[in-house]
């Protein structure tokens, strides 16, 4: 990913744009659960639990916490070409945010 | 202001610096401690690749540095500096055949080249400084590396990054202060043995110079804070680092504050360092 869609200069102009953007290892969420670094982080973390694909997921949510869609990085790979990936992944961001650009 | 840095360390004092490296303290699949059956399991399935006993592949786990304390010479230093003049905020890469000899404290396996195998991430090589601060007497440098050790055979081991630091008294061509460090983040080193991958934690594995000088006391002419220039290291490696990331506990409220969607990337090892 790092190497790839998160490389593409629309990507990150996009993500920077328009997006709140965080990663968290897979291994720290059962501790953030427990409010390791306080509720909202509680609540964010629970909510990655309950819909991330292992081993790696990319997820949008809505700032009330509402999952839109993800893209587990394993399914994205299989789907897609490393050449056609930076545009699939701006694609998929940009349908995320479809619903919002329409208020 | 700018300083000419091609001759700064000039002084003929040594320098002590002491190595710390603790052992792998916590790790995934625990590929670091292998019991007897998995190891033999291993040595069948690839017996080219582990040409060594089970007491031997533990033993490789066991790690401390080669060298506790070495005496360097001030000049040894001057690897870390920038080949000429240099603003505050500018980035060059470091030569890393004379890096090398640093690491080397740590174990005589170190390499430039990252190697590992079975493993999908791509690797980012190089080792880079940025100047960080520079008063009328004064310089720090800020620098990140990227290296493998190899252990043995089949075995290697990537530290997420070191992260150093170099205070040089550039009047009197003398190093006031020195270190290098894997940040104590879990997880932080890959670990790759018998064909197959892990990622693991090592809480401690340092060089630093002994040294009792007031470095606090001095005073910046022109700097930029030390997240600023690792910032700018970063970026100089990953394209991804211009993504403005926020911390996990900052990120609901963020959202809500500009109404933007969250991004979330939940990962098995970590992104912004060599160690997935």
């Amino acid at each position: 990913m790092r190497t790839g869609p998160l490389s593409s200069l629309k990507v990150i102009k996009l993500l920077n744009m328009h997006f709140v953007n965080v990663w968290v290892l897979l291994r720290e969420l059962p501790e953030l659960q427990d409010g390791a670094k306080g509720a909202a982080a509680d609540m964010l973390a629970t909510k990655l639990q309950e819909h991330f694909v292992y081993p790696v997921d990319s997820l949008i949510l809505t700032p009330e916490l509402e999952f839109i869609q993800h893209l587990p990085t394993n399914e994205f790979h299989k789907s897609f070409p490393s050449n056609e990936r930076k545009f699939e992944y701006f694609k998929w961001l940009k349908s995320s945010l479809a619903p919002v650009d329409k208020h | 202001m700018m300083i000419d840095f091609s001759n700064a360390l000039s002084n003929i004092a040594s320098v002590k610096v002491q190595a710390h490296w603790d052992p792998i303290a916590d790790a995934t699949y625990n590929l670091h401690q292998p019991t007897e059956d998995q190891f033999v399991r291993a040595k069948a399935k690839c017996p080219e690749l582990v040409d060594m006993e089970w007491e031997q592949a533990l033993e490789l786990f066991n790690t401390k540095p080669a060298y506790p304390l070495k005496d360097y010479s001030t000049t040894d230093f001057q690897v870390f500096l920038p080949p000429s003049t240099a603003h505050v905020g500018d980035i060059w890469p470091l030569d890393t055949d004379e890096i090398l000899p640093f690491l080397r404290q740590f174990h005589p396996g170190a390499e430039s080249e990252i190697s590992v195998f079975s493993h999908r991430t791509s690797k980012s090589e190089g080792m880079k400084a940025c100047l960080r601060a520079i008063s009328s007497n004064y310089t720090e440098i800020v620098f990140r590396i990227h290296a493998q050790f190899a252990l043995g055979a089949s075995v290697r081991l990537l530290p997420a990054q070191f992260a150093g630091r170099l205070v040089l008294n550039h009047t009197e061509g003398v190093v006031v202060a020195f270190s290098l460090l894997l940040p104590p983040r879990n997880s932080n080193v890959d670990v790759n043995a018998f064909r197959a991958a892990d990622v693991a934690f090592i809480p401690c594995m340092e060089l630093s110079a002994l040294s009792n000088a007031p470095i606090h006391e001095i005073v910046w002419e022109s700097a930029i804070t030390e997240e600023e220039a690792r910032k700018k290291l970063a970026t100089a490696f990953y394209k991804f680092a211009e993504i403005e990331w926020t911390s996990i506990e900052k990120t609901v409220e963020l959202a809500q504050k500009t109404n933007r969607l969250i991004h979330a990337l939940v990962l098995f090892g970590t992104l912004d360092d060599e160690s997935c």
